[in-house]
Parts: structure tokens; sequence; C-alpha cells
């Protein structure tokens, strides 16, 4: 099955992507958008992390559906995702992540992607990219991706060696700036795409 | 000495220019110099900060030469 799914992939890539494990920290606009595009770029392990449910106000730009509402986000990404692919292996968190158990959560992953919505949070996660024992791991973060700006404002940056931001680095979501699906999109997609990029060292550190 | 600084566009610092090189006087730790710069307190317990490429603490010693660079991550996702 694998094999017609796949068939546009550029050559290679499936082999080297399949072998490979992807933390999401996040299930939301970005990370549920996220981890829909690596599962179709043929990503086949996943840990996903994140406590909430499933609201209809996250309909307008999170790979949920009507049918989610109420569910625990983990547990109906991994429905929405299997149904792009069965064999998929997704191990899942349904806990608020904090920081003792982040290594934990992902010790076995070599890219994480920081997909959370607050400023707390997120700098916690990038945080423990200072300790040692995240050396050989990538983290890929997420900074600036509300409003009405143009998409073209929205960039991948190198913080650090093992450290990547996508985002406009500016736009802060607020009752005014509002989330829209499709910058949100778009910087589900910078940061799904360095993922990709790290995972098959197509990439110049 | 001499260091270059870059820092995300909603960070202010007084008397500093985005993408410049700062002439300091002696060596200080980034705590010290961002003081100085008059930053928002708020922002201190959420500041990313690296030198070099690598990430450091507020405590780390600026040298001659240092490259840093401060992120401010925005809330939303």
């Amino acid at each position: 099955m694998n094999s017609k799914l796949f068939l546009q992939n550029p050559p290679g890539l499936t082999e080297k992507l399949g072998n490979q494990k992807v933390g999401i920290a996040g299930c939301g606009g970005l990370g549920s958008n996220i981890a829909m595009m690596l599962v179709r770029a043929s990503v086949q392990n996943l840990v996903l992390v994140d406590f909430d449910t499933v609201e209809m106000n996250n309909l307008n730009r999170q790979f949920y559906f009507q049918k989610d509402i109420g569910k625990l986000k983990t547990d109906a990404l991994l429905e929405n995702l299997m149904q792009i692919n069965p064999e998929i292996c997704i191990q899942i968190h349904n806990q608020k992540l904090e920081k003792e158990q982040i290594y934990k959560c992902f010790k076995d992953c070599h890219v994480i992607v920081e997909a959370f919505d607050t400023v707390e949070a997120k700098t916690m996660l990038i945080q423990q990219f200072q300790d040692r024992q995240y050396s050989s791991k990538y983290l890929v973060a997420a900074s600036g991706l509300a409003g009405l700006k143009s998409a073209n404002s929205i960039q991948t940056k190198r913080i650090a060696n093992n450290i990547y931001v996508c985002g406009d680095f500016f736009t802060e979501s607020n009752a005014s700036s509002g989330l829209l699906s499709s910058r949100v999109m778009v910087t589900a997609a910078h940061q799904a795409n360095m993922v990709v990029r790290i995972l098959t060292e197509n990439y110049k550190p | 000495m001499k260091i270059k600084i870059e820092f995300t566009s909603h960070l202010q610092l007084i008397g500093i220019t985005n993408h410049s090189f700062v002439e300091m006087d002696g060596p200080k730790t980034i705590s010290q110099f961002l003081t100085e710069c008059k930053i928002n307190p708020e922002h201190l317990k959420y500041i990313i900060t690296t030198v070099n490429k690598s990430q450091v603490d507020l405590s780390y010693i600026l040298q001659n030469n240092d490259e840093l660079l401060l992120y401010l991550p925005v809330g939303g996702g």
C-alpha cells in the first residue's frame, strides 16, 4: 500500500522518513496540521502530546472535523492520520507537558516540533535544548502566525545549532489579530518542511 | 570590545539598533547588558539567548566578537 501512497515522493525519501521518529508538542492549529503533512510525506513514527479536547472553534484551522468535537485531540488526530495511512505507528500522551517529562516523552525522537500556543510553554520547551542530553536532537519551533499579513512574511530561521523557528516572529495571537487557517497552515508547512529537510539531511547547518 | 546583536523586532532595547555592532566598555553578562538597555523586565522571563548559535543563560559573560541573538516567542499556535 505504501508504495502507491508515496509514489509522488522524491526518490529515496520514503525510505529515509519511514525509519525516523518525530515528536509533536501540541496538537492544535500547528501540531495537527504538521502531523498531517508529515504523514502525507511518509513519516511513519510520531509521538503526539496534548491535553486538550476538540472544540467547534478549532475547526477553522485545525485538522479535525465535526465528528471529533469533544474527543481528546490526540485520540482524534490519531484517527484522522490513520485515514491517510493506516500503517503509521503513533504514540500518544494525553497530558499537559511539564519540563520534567519532555525528555522522557521524546527520548527516541530525532526531531521535536514545538507547536504550543502560549509564550510560557514555547519558552519552556526551547530552554530544555540548552541541556546536553538534547544535543543530538533538533527542535523546530514557531512564533508569529496570527493576523492577516502577507504569507511572505513567514520564514524559517535557524536561531541555534539545533533550533529552527518558523513564523513572522512578530504577530501574536489576540482578540484583534485572530488566527486564520491560511497563515497557520503556512507556518505549519514551514515547520513540516524543515522537519523533512532535517530528517533527510537536506539542509546546510 | 565589540559584539554583534540581533533581536526579534518586538523587543525594544534603548540605544541599540537591530542587526548592529555594539561597543562595550568591558565584559558584562547578558543580563547586565539587557538591564542597561532597559529591556522590559517581563520579557526577561521568556527570552531565549544564543551566542554564536549556542543557547546560553543570561549569566553568560559576553566576549569580544560574540554574536548575540535575542529571541522572544509570541503566542499563537
